[in-house]
């Protein structure tokens, strides 16, 4: 994928150059020196394959242009299924098709959030800024914003998660090898597991979560993919191991264009979600919280019942 | 002062709003003095209930004006009486909080003082050895000073007692001398109970050690110091050692005689009749009268019994309704239609889940140093339920639940639990006792969570296939929690030697599940446990086989407790 080598910071400076920028512009922007700056921006006209600011800008609106096109192209082609979801995923992205359901998922959920209020712990800044990380990690995941995992990564937030916290760094990991970010992906992963050696760190199913995720991305291996979904639906104490394999693989499967298998992991996740929020709801929840608007409607009497009740 | 002298509910409460409404500082003071002398006086008779509100009032006023001196001594005061009401954590929490005050004020005597109210509330669960660290800290911190000093006199004392408890009579004895020469006249005026138990324990140490003549002397001392006071406690006190001496002399007649007219008057005051029913089944023992002896001991397990489950619901009653007690019929109304609402309210821990955790937490204390047993076993449960696929808030709530399941741990005799060795038929049916103790403590309050907790503490010792206690229920009858909980429990109890049995290494414990599986536990949860506790250890690199498995086992508890964003 050609898009990959375009990071956060080559995808700003584009930006920049298709407004009409100059490079003293740009480096002012990006907080930059001038001369550095320059130096960027020939680094990124060579991957690209141009020569100057004029191809580049031509390069990126044909890029950006493209995209758009191939959207509108792939959801013509794409026969309608009756699977409402399964198509929605496919044509949007998880995260926009689960909408606020979302939050019965990943790490940090709803449930994790009552179960905390149930235990009578409280909420510190530590805990907050950490489950705000977490949580964000998860969007990326859902929507497949690649590019976000690799910022955090860039910004040498890697280093910190896995010290602190593994699980949410396993995530982190899965998100960079799903964006092709493999160098990335695959230094952080053996970080990880090279601390599991040392006793604290992920457990075994999370580095088998981050073995699978790398051979369905990296190797483009047909059966890989199905392994993760396999995975997936294995019997797990982790909900949220579970619900990363079954993002990782309808990912997998979207990139294959393995429709049927994308959609079956889509619904998968919506019956996570789904039953999330039962559960919530059988424990007496308000599953969204807020107030309760308006009276649940009367238990209706069947007539059985009824007749009982007369005789 | 005898019992009619002191105010009854009235005055205390007029005193606990007076301490509540905005006063002038120097008139805030007399009220927390005067406060402070009422609480004392309460507990000489026996009516720490009563005093425990007006003593934490006072503690908070004084926190208010951040006047050290008294915050200390109101803390100390929360302490003592909570640890009289059975709340070990709670007075332990108190003195913590006081000897941080003193620790400010770099003052060593209150800090030795606090160190030695810490010693007094672990000595009352029968922890013997951890109090003797503290008493013995309390004694250093009081070492460079010269001349009498107060807490280095208390605590020599207790010192001295707790080596009377663990067998130790040559330095018992070496700690009691050391702390009659420490007494002071005016220390004996101040605290003549103090006084009267350091003799009494000279007694019992002096007739362990075989030297009669030299406890007959002690006695002498009792007496007296007996005549000049005329608190109920003491009296009970005096009268108990004479008995226990004259036992000793081989005049156990007289000593019956004597013991029946103090159990007439212990039956007034609570906190003493578990002493004297004690010493009464030793007297009946030695003077041959079994059956009797039997008959008492009958009496103080149901003595105990009741205290335990009376104290726990008070507990709880004191932190569901912080208001002044006494309310009137609105605020009761006002009460139960909160309730109501709060059924339609989102569940959440209620008010006394953390008073019946703090229980819990001195109840299992008896039998495991740390406490941390009922902690153990709930993180355990949790991740047993998870594992077993039960939805996760339920699991919580197993969880949160499990943590009690000792509770009723409060109701037995410190003595039965403290010893390592094994028990005997009459002994055994008292420790039983502890699964209805645990149930009755947590009937009151119809909250789902408390609910819970209550089925487990009553089933956690049925067994799979019908033969547990207390009741014969077998296979699904058994309610969830409490087939989860008796795996966590006998797993937990197996690697840190709980009880009679030696500690095993974390391998051979599960083998024992295993082996019981179908019979004591159900055969699901005990492969499933196996599965769970092979792989965690497995991420953590472990050696099930390891010799001593305690400090794997902890961080295998720590590791399941992590938050990681999961439930």
């Amino acid at each position: 994928m050609k898009d990959a080598m375009i990071d956060a910071k080559n995808q700003r400076m584009l930006e920049l150059l298709a407004v009409g920028s100059t490079s003293r512009v740009i480096a002012k922007q990006m907080g930059y020196q001038e001369g550095t700056m320059r130096v960027y921006l020939h680094n990124l006209y060579r991957r690209i394959g141009v020569a100057n600011k004029t191809e580049a800008v031509v390069w990126y609106l044909n890029r950006e242009k493209s995209r758009d096109d191939l959207k509108a192209e792939k959801s013509a082609q794409r026969p309608t299924t009756g699977d409402v979801f399964g198509d929605m995923a496919l044509e949007e992205d998880l995260f926009a098709t689960l909408g606020v359901m979302s939050q019965f998922t990943g790490p940090y959920g709803r449930v994790w959030e009552v179960a905390q209020r149930l235990e009578g712990t409280a909420m510190d800044e530590k805990m907050s800024e950490r489950r705000g990380r977490a949580r964000l990690l998860w969007r990326a995941l859902l929507k497949g914003d690649w590019a976000y995992g690799k910022r955090i990564y860039d910004a040498d937030m890697g280093g910190a998660i896995s010290l602190d916290a593994p699980s949410d760094a396993v995530l982190l990991a899965a998100l960079l090898v799903a964006g092709g970010f493999s160098l990335a992906g695959d230094r952080l992963a053996s970080q990880l597991t090279d601390k599991r050696k040392a006793g604290r760190g992920v457990t075994t199913r999370e580095a088998t979560l981050m073995r699978l995720a790398r051979d369905a991305f990296q190797a483009q291996d047909a059966q890989a993919a199905a392994a993760l979904q396999k995975f997936a639906g294995e019997k797990s104490s982790a909900a949220v191991i579970k619900q990363a394999a079954m993002v990782l693989a309808f990912h997998a499967f979207k990139a294959r264009s393995e429709d049927a298998r994308a959609r079956q992991c889509a619904n998968a996740m919506w019956a996570e979600a789904e039953s999330a929020r039962k559960h919530l709801e059988a424990m007496g929840e308000r599953p969204l919280g807020g107030e309760a608007a308006f009276a649940a409607p009367a238990k209706a009497v069947t007539r059985e019942k009824a007749m009982a009740g007369a005789r | 002062m005898s019992q009619e002298d002191l105010p009854g509910e009235g005055p205390v409460q007029a005193l606990i709003s007076q301490l509540r409404a905005p006063l002038p500082a120097e008139g805030a003071n007399q009220v927390v003095d005067s406060a402070l002398a009422l609480c004392r006086q309460l507990y000489g008779s026996a009516r720490s209930r009563d005093a425990l509100p007006l003593a934490q009032a006072a503690l908070a006023r004084s926190r208010e004006a951040s006047d050290p001196n008294r915050i200390l001594r109101a803390a100390a005061a929360c302490g003592m009486l909570s640890a009289d009401m059975a709340d070990i954590v709670a007075a332990v929490g108190y003195h913590v909080q006081a000897l941080r005050v003193g620790m400010r004020e770099e003052n060593r005597g209150e800090m030795s003082r606090s160190w030695n109210n810490i010693g007094n509330a672990l000595g009352i669960t029968g922890n013997y050895s951890m109090a003797a660290r503290c008493f013995q800290r309390s004694l250093a911190l009081v070492a460079p000073m010269s001349g009498p000093v107060y807490s280095r006199f208390a605590a020599s004392g207790n010192l001295a007692d707790c080596f009377f408890q663990l067998g130790n009579t040559s330095e018992g004895i070496a700690q009691a001398e050391r702390a009659l020469h420490e007494m002071t006249p005016a220390f004996r005026e101040h605290d003549p109970y103090a006084a009267v138990l350091l003799h009494r324990n000279l007694v019992r140490l002096n007739v362990a050690a075989g030297r009669l003549d030299l406890a007959e002397r002690h006695v002498a001392e009792v007496v007296a110091i007996g005549a000049a006071s005329a608190s109920p406690r003491v009296r009970i006190a005096v009268d108990i050692t004479r008995a226990s001496f004259e036992l000793a002399s081989g005049r156990s007649d007289v000593a019956l005689t004597r013991l029946d007219q103090v159990l007439a008057r212990a039956r007034e005051v609570p906190s003493t009749l578990r002493d004297t029913l004690a010493c009464v089944i030793r007297a009946e023992e030695s003077a041959g009268n079994t059956a009797r002896a039997l008959m008492r001991l009958e009496e103080l397990s149901d003595h105990i019994y009741n205290l335990a489950i009376e104290r726990a619901r008070e507990h709880v009653e004191l932190a569901g309704v912080r208001e002044e007690a006494g309310l009137a019929m609105g605020q009761r109304n006002e009460i139960d239609r909160a309730r109501l609402v709060s059924k339609l309210e989102p569940r959440s821990a209620p008010e006394s889940f953390k008073a019946l955790q703090r229980l819990a937490v001195g109840a299992v204390m008896r039998m495991d140093e740390t406490g941390w047993h009922g902690r153990r076993v709930g993180a355990l449960s949790k991740a047993l339920a998870l594992a077993l696929g039960t939805p996760p808030l339920q699991a919580v709530e197993i969880g949160m639940a499990a943590e009690l399941h000792d509770i009723g741990m409060l109701s037995i005799p410190e003595g039965i639990l403290a010893s390592k060795r094994s028990l005997n038929a009459a002994e055994t049916a008292i420790v039983q006792r502890h699964a209805d103790a645990g149930a009755e403590m947590l009937r009151d309050d119809d909250h789902p969570m408390v609910f819970m907790a209550q089925e487990i503490a009553r089933y956690h010792h049925a067994h799979w296939d019908g033969q547990g206690y207390p009741a014969r229920v077998a296979g699904r009858f058994i309610p969830l929690g409490a087939r989860i909980c008796a795996v966590a429990d006998a797993y937990d109890a197996m690697v840190c030697g709980i009880g009679s049995e030696p500690a095993r290494t974390m391998a051979e414990a599960l083998e024992e599940l295993q082996r019981g599986a179908g019979t004591q536990f159900d055969p699901e949860h005990v492969s499933c446990f196996d599965a769970l506790v092979r792989s965690e250890s497995e991420d953590l690199g472990m050696d099930l086989q390891a010799g001593s498995g305690m400090e794997d086992f902890q961080e295998l508890v720590l590791t399941l407790k992590e938050d990681r964003g999961f439930v």
